[in-house]
C-alpha cells in the first residue's frame, strides 16, 4: 500500500508553476527528494501535508483521498529545519506534546516516552530545556517528537542542514537505522544531493517545479534521463561536450576532441547531442578513447584527486582514485569509459 | 653622530606618548567630573530641591493664603497631622478604591478584548491594512478630545440613548453607576487599541513554524494558542499589563472632561482629587504629604517587585 500518492498535482503561483506533480511513496520507504534551491521541494512537502491544496489533481493518504481532510487529520509529521521545538518545555514535554495534545492516557504516554527515548537515546537530556542542549541533541529530540505521534509519514526538510559536516554524517545513519526499526514511512527533502543519495531507497529529483525523474540513487546517477538530472546529481558535475553522431551513426565527433569517439550502441544518424563523462568515468591510462588535454590544477583530496584540465577552452574534470603528481601544464591524454558515456538529445532528454 | 632615530629612541617616544596618554585619563576624570557638574546642579535642583521642599511643607499647616512665605510655613509647623489625616481621609480612600475599580475592571477588558483582536490580525485578510489603521486611531486622540467626544455621546439627548431608545432622563454621567461605567467605557475605548498593538507584536513574535508544528502534531487552536502563544507572549503581555495599569492609576483628563468626579465624588480617581485638593481647595501641605507618602509606597512595591524579578532571573 502507499503511503502517500499525489496524483497530477498541480499549483500555480504567480510566475511559477508547481507539477504536474506524480508520484508514490509506500509504505515503510525512505523517499528521498531533491532539487536546487527554489525548485519547489518544499511546496510538494506542504501539498502532501495539506497547507497547498493542489488546483488540479490530488493528494491520496493510505489509498484516501485526502482533499477534504484537515492539516491536523493527515496524521502526518514533520521536522522542520530549524527544529521548531517549543523553547518553553523541557525535551520530556517537548516529545509528549502530540501525545497530550491528543488526549491520550497516562500509561500510553509513558511506555511511548520510553520508546522514543531509547531509540533516540535522550534519557539523559529529558529534562533539558532545548536552550541547554547541543545541537544534535535538539536534533534528537526534534525527531522524538515527530516520532511519539506515531504518524502515517513523517517529512523531513532538510532536518539536518544546520549541523556541522561530521554531525551530519553520524544523524544520516541514524535517521536510516531508525527508519529501518521501525518501518517508519519517510520523506526526506534536501538540496544537498549527496544527503539525499546516501540515505534514501528511492530520489525524486524536482526541477523547477516538476519532477525531472524518480528511481534509486543509483538508477538516478547511473542512467539520468535528462540532461538537466544529470547536471544537479553528482560532484563535481558531469562534463559535457557539444557534439553530433557521425554519418554511420557509430561514434560522436566533435570538433574539440580531434578523432571521433566511439559509441557501445548506434545512435540516431547525424544528430546534434550533447555527450556527458562524469568525471570518475575518465581515466588517465588505459586503451579507451582518449583526448589530449592540458592540466590546469590538481585538487588532492585524499581517497581520490580531482584533476581540472583544460580541453580547448572547455574545463574538463576527472576523479581519479588515490594520489596523482602531475604537474601544472603537463599534457595527458584523457580516456573515456566506453561502458558509461551518456548521450543527451537537443532537447536534453537521455538517447 | 647623526639624529638617525633609532629603534631605541622610538621605543621611548612610544613610552613618552602612552605616559602621555596616561596623564590625559588622570587628568580626564577630573575634567570629567567638572563637565558634569552643571548637569548634577541642575539635577539637584529640579529634584532634590523640590523633594526636600515638599517634605519641609507636608509636615506645617502652610497654604499660598497663609500670607506668610513657604520658607516661613515652620511657623505653621503641624507635626504629622497631614499625614494622620490622610490616614483618616474617606475622601482620599474613596478616591483611591474608585480608581483601583476602574483599573480593575478596564484593564482586564482591554486585555482581552486587545488579545481578542490581536488573534484576529495574526493571519493575513484582505483589507487588514485599513482596519488596522482605523483599530490604532483611538489611541492617537488627545485624551481630553476623547473625554469631550464621550462627554457628547453619553448627553440625555445624545446619540447613546437616541440609538438604545431610552429617554432623556435617563441620564449616563450624572448617575452614581452610570457616571462610572460611561468613564470606563471611554477608558476601554481608547486604549484596547494599545494593547492590541503590544500583544499583536508579541504575537507576531512567535515563530510561524512552530505553530505549524503543533498544528501538525494535533494540537487544536485553542490548545496551541494556550501551550505555544501563550507561553512565548508572557513578557510581553505582562509589560503590556503593567503599562496600562499604570496608566489607568493616573487616569485624568477623560474623567475631568466627562464627570468633573462627578455625581459629587462619585467619579473621583486619585489624581482627580489631588488636583482638586490642589487648585480647588489649595491645601498645598496635605497634598505634598499626599505626594510624598505615594512615593514612598510605589518605591517600596518597585523595590520589592525589582528584587522579585531578580531572584527569579538569577
Amino acid at each position: 500500500m502507499n503511503a502517500i500518492e499525489i496524483r497530477d498535482a498541480v499549483k500555480s503561483y504567480p510566475g511559477f508553476t508547481l507539477g504536474p506533480i506524480n508520484m508514490e511513496v509506500a509504505q515503510g520507504e525512505f523517499f528521498g527528494i531533491f532539487g536546487p534551491p527554489s525548485t519547489g521541494k518544499t511546496s510538494i512537502l506542504k501539498l502532501i501535508l495539506g497547507l497547498l491544496d493542489p488546483d488540479e489533481g490530488q493528494v491520496v493518504l493510505s489509498n484516501r483521498d485526502a482533499a477534504n481532510l484537515d492539516v491536523a487529520e493527515r496524521d502526518i509529521s514533520m521536522v522542520f529545519q530549524n527544529l521548531a521545538l517549543f523553547p518553553h518545555m523541557s525535551g520530556r514535554e517537548n516529545i509528549i506534546f502530540p501525545l497530550t495534545e491528543r488526549g491520550a492516557p497516562e500509561r500510553e504516554i509513558s511506555e511511548r516516552l520510553d520508546f522514543v527515548s531509547e531509540v533516540l537515546h535522550v534519557s539523559h537530556i529529558l529534562h533539558k530545556n532545548p536552550s541547554q542542549m547541543s545541537g544534535g541533541e535538539r536534533q534528537r529530540i526534534a525527531l522524538g517528537r515527530a516520532f511519539a505521534a506515531d504518524s502515517r509519514a513523517m517529512l523531513l526538510d532538510e532536518p539536518i542542514a544546520a549541523l556541522d559536516a561530521r554531525l551530519r554524517e553520524e544523524m544520516r545513519v541514524e535517521l536510516k537505522r531508525l527508519q529501518r526499526e521501525n518501518n517508519q514511512t519517510f520523506v526526506y527533502v534536501s538540496h544537498d544531493e549527496e544527503e539525499v543519495m546516501a540515505i534514501s531507497d528511492r530520489v525524486a529529483v524536482v526541477i523547477d517545479g516538476k519532477i525531472a525523474q524518480i528511481g534509486t540513487p543509483d538508477d538516478v546517477y547511473s542512467r539520468p534521463n535528462s540532461k538537466a538530472v544529470a547536471e544537479v546529481i553528482g560532484s563535481p558535475p558531469m562534463n559535457f561536450f557539444e557534439g553530433r553522431i557521425s554519418d554511420d551513426g557509430t561514434s560522436f565527433i566533435s570538433a574539440a576532441f580531434g578523432a571521433p569517439c566511439p559509441l557501445p550502441d548506434p545512435a540516431p544518424v547525424g544528430a546534434a547531442v550533447t555527450l556527458g563523462v562524469r568525471p570518475e568515468d575518465i581515466w588517465l591510462q588505459g586503451d579507451g578513447f582518449g583526448v589530449p588535454v592540458t592540466v590546469s590544477s590538481i585538487e588532492p583530496l585524499g581517497g581520490y584527486t580531482i584533476v581540472n584540465a583544460t580541453l580547448g577552452d572547455q574545463i574538463v574534470k576527472l576523479r581519479a582514485p588515490g594520489q596523482i603528481d602531475l604537474a601544472e601544464g603537463a599534457q595527458i591524454t584523457a580516456r573515456f569509459d566506453a561502458r558509461r558515456l551518456h548521450l543527451f538529445a537537443e532537447d536534453g532528454g537521455r538517447l | 653622530m647623526t639624529d638617525i632615530p633609532t629603534p631605541a629612541s622610538q621605543t621611548t617616544q612610544s613610552e613618552k606618548r602612552k605616559g602621555y596618554w596616561a596623564t590625559v585619563a588622570r587628568d580626564g576624570q577630573k575634567m570629567g567630573f567638572w563637565f558634569i557638574l552643571p548637569t548634577m546642579l541642575l539635577l539637584l535642583f529640579i529634584v532634590v530641591f523640590p523633594l526636600l521642599m515638599q517634605l519641609y511643607l507636608s509636615v506645617t499647616w502652610w497654604t499660598p493664603l497663609e500670607g506668610i512665605p513657604w520658607y516661613r510655613a515652620w511657623e505653621v509647623f503641624s507635626w504629622g497631622e497631614n499625614y494622620w489625616f490622610l490616614l483618616t481621609d474617606p475622601r482620599l480612600w474613596g478616591a483611591l478604591w474608585r480608581t483601583v475599580v476602574i483599573m480593575g475592571i478596564a484593564v482586564p477588558i482591554q486585555f482581552f478584548l486587545g488579545m481578542a483582536l490581536a488573534y484576529l490580525f495574526v493571519d493575513k485578510f484582505p483589507g487588514r491594512k485599513i482596519f488596522y489603521s482605523i483599530m490604532l486611531t483611538p489611541m492617537m486622540v488627545v485624551p481630553a478630545v476623547v473625554g469631550l467626544m464621550f462627554f457628547l455621546l453619553f448627553q440625555g439627548t445624545g446619540p447613546v440613548n437616541d440609538h438604545l431608545g431610552l429617554p432623556a432622563d435617563f441620564s449616563w454621567l450624572t448617575d452614581v453607576n452610570r457616571a462610572m461605567i460611561s468613564v470606563i467605557i471611554a477608558d476601554i475605548w481608547q486604549w484596547t487599541p494599545l494593547m492590541f498593538l503590544i500583544l499583536l507584536a508579541g504575537m507576531l513574535g512567535v515563530p510561524s513554524d512552530q505553530l505549524l508544528a503543533a498544528r501538525l502534531l494535533g494540537g487544536s487552536n485553542w490548545q496551541n494558542f494556550l501551550k505555544i502563544v501563550l507561553p512565548r507572549m508572557k513578557t510581553v503581555i505582562i509589560i503590556a499589563l503593567v503599562l496600562r495599569a499604570v496608566e489607568c492609576f493616573k487616569i485624568f483628563d477623560l474623567i475631568f472632561i466627562m464627570t468633573k468626579g462627578g455625581p459629587g465624588v462619585q467619579t473621583e480617581t486619585i489624581s482627580l482629587f489631588l488636583y482638586k485638593q490642589t487648585f480647588g481647595e489649595l491645601e498645598w501641605a496635605y497634598v505634598a504629604a499626599i505626594g510624598l507618602t505615594i512615593l514612598f509606597v510605589l518605591s517600596v512595591i518597585a523595590a520589592k517587585g525589582l528584587s522579585y524579578m531578580a531572584k527569579k532571573n538569577g
